[in-house]
């Protein structure tokens, strides 16, 4: 496709800067951006001349936590109570039982064109391997395999989370599903804080995930997060 | 009240003031967590997203983008506003596509505006002091209304042309040519 036709530009710039451009021609035209004077201009314009509508949204203010893990995602870690870290690492037992079955599981995975950097399972003491995650740094995708899993409680949802060292929060890192796989976006927040976490946790949550940012329910599982 | 808050920008002022931080000192982001000035940001995360802790992972990965980008911000193409919305508007859009849409638990029926009328209360909330925003608004006044809640849909609530096509109960090539036209019309209004 030719980028030197400004009439294409324009088009382009519109659709991209709505949102309606989508998948390869989205970040096809997201590589032109970079190299196009042109095109950034037409992105510009659209950018100034829709952002009033965006002001228009009505108000909501960020819950206090968001801005706890922005300021250690810059690296100006808060310090909060330990209190709770204790009662999730009484949780974390049966690692050497997941190792063994992390073995086994992973290496019946195909391989894929990224190797995952980080893997774990959630295992259940009684029936075994629950879900299969990998983390991807260059994909920033967190993949899911369910292996066994039982449907969640009504009107709840599993929820996984990262239990980063140091004392620091849990971070969620979205919704597991009962059946099936999934894949979860990782923002680059949640890779900064995957590699300084070793353990994951799943609780159980009101369905959508849990209402204030922190685990609310149940902690069902915690598994140990391998670097791969 | 609120609509007064948002004219005066003070997210924008505050991103202004940041790009002359060259060491990230706490001033920028403690400024903005005391007088709570996330606003407008924030409310097209979650719009787009609909899920909170979505939105709110996505406001985390901007703002901690936007710090780390401070000294890249050129106030000469674009109000600090407008820099960080479309950093955030990009990263939500780039969330949604990348999840499925069950993950997401989003009714886009929810946000069917239900007539023109409803759209325009929309509308009224664009600040009226400023000359650009006075110009946006009269000129989606002058779209036909499908095409207006299509070019809406689409920019505030991040949805595909199928999403919006399922939305408004359209063929899908009706709602391209709506986003299309609607855009182009917009165009011409703002830039005679």
């Amino acid at each position: 496709m030719r980028y030197d036709n400004p009439q294409l530009i324009e088009a382009l710039a519109r659709e991209y800067v709505v949102g309606t451009l989508q998948g390869r021609a989205r970040r096809r035209f997201a590589r032109v951006l970079s190299a196009s004077l042109v095109a950034r201009r037409a992105v510009a314009t659209w950018e100034r001349q829709l952002a009033p509508l965006a002001r228009s949204i009505r108000p909501v203010q960020p819950p206090v936590e968001t801005w706890a893990q922005i300021e250690v995602a810059i690296g100006r870690a808060t310090r909060t109570s330990g209190t709770l870290r204790r009662g999730w690492a009484a949780l974390a037992a049966g690692f050497a039982l997941v190792a063994i079955l992390f073995g086994s599981l992973y290496l019946t995975q195909r391989a894929t064109v990224e190797q995952p950097t980080y893997v774990a399972v959630v295992t259940d003491q009684a029936t075994g391997p629950v879900w299969l995650l990998q983390s991807f740094e260059q994909a920033r995708t967190l993949r899911v395999t369910t292996v066994t899993a039982r449907p969640a409680p009504a009107n709840s949802s599993y929820e996984l989370w990262m239990l980063p060292g140091g004392g620091a929060q849990p971070v969620s890192l979205g919704l597991l599903p009962a059946a099936g796989n999934a894949t979860l976006a990782l923002s680059t927040a949640q890779l900064t804080v995957l590699g300084n976490t070793p353990t994951l946790a799943v609780s159980v949550e009101p369905a959508g995930g849990s209402p204030t940012g922190l685990p609310t329910g149940p902690v069902i599982y915690t598994a140990p997060l391998l670097r791969s | 009240m609120f609509g007064t808050r948002l004219l005066h920008s003070p997210a924008a002022r505050n991103v202004a003031a940041c790009q002359h931080v060259t060491e990230r000192d706490a001033r920028c982001t403690n400024g903005e967590r005391s007088h709570g000035r996330t606003g407008a940001t924030d409310r097209a995360l979650r719009r787009i997203l609909v899920r909170q802790d979505l939105a709110q992972e996505a406001l985390q990965d901007v703002y901690v983008s936007i710090w780390r980008n401070a000294k890249e911000y050129r106030p000469a193409r674009a109000a600090a506003f407008t820099w960080m919305l479309s950093i955030a508007r990009y990263r939500a859009i780039d969330i949604k596509r990348s999840r499925k849409r069950e993950v997401l638990f989003a009714d886009p029926a929810e946000y069917v505006p239900e007539d023109a009328s409803t759209m325009d209360a929309d509308l009224a909330l664009i600040a009226d002091r400023n000359n650009d925003a006075r110009r946006l608004r009269d000129c989606l006044k002058e779209l036909s209304t499908p095409q207006r809640n299509a070019v809406c849909l689409a920019y505030m609530n991040g949805l595909t042309h199928e999403e919006v096509a399922g939305t408004l109960a359209a063929p899908l090539g009706t709602v391209k040519s709506w986003v299309r036209r609607g855009l182009e019309s917009l165009k011409r209004c703002i830039q005679p």
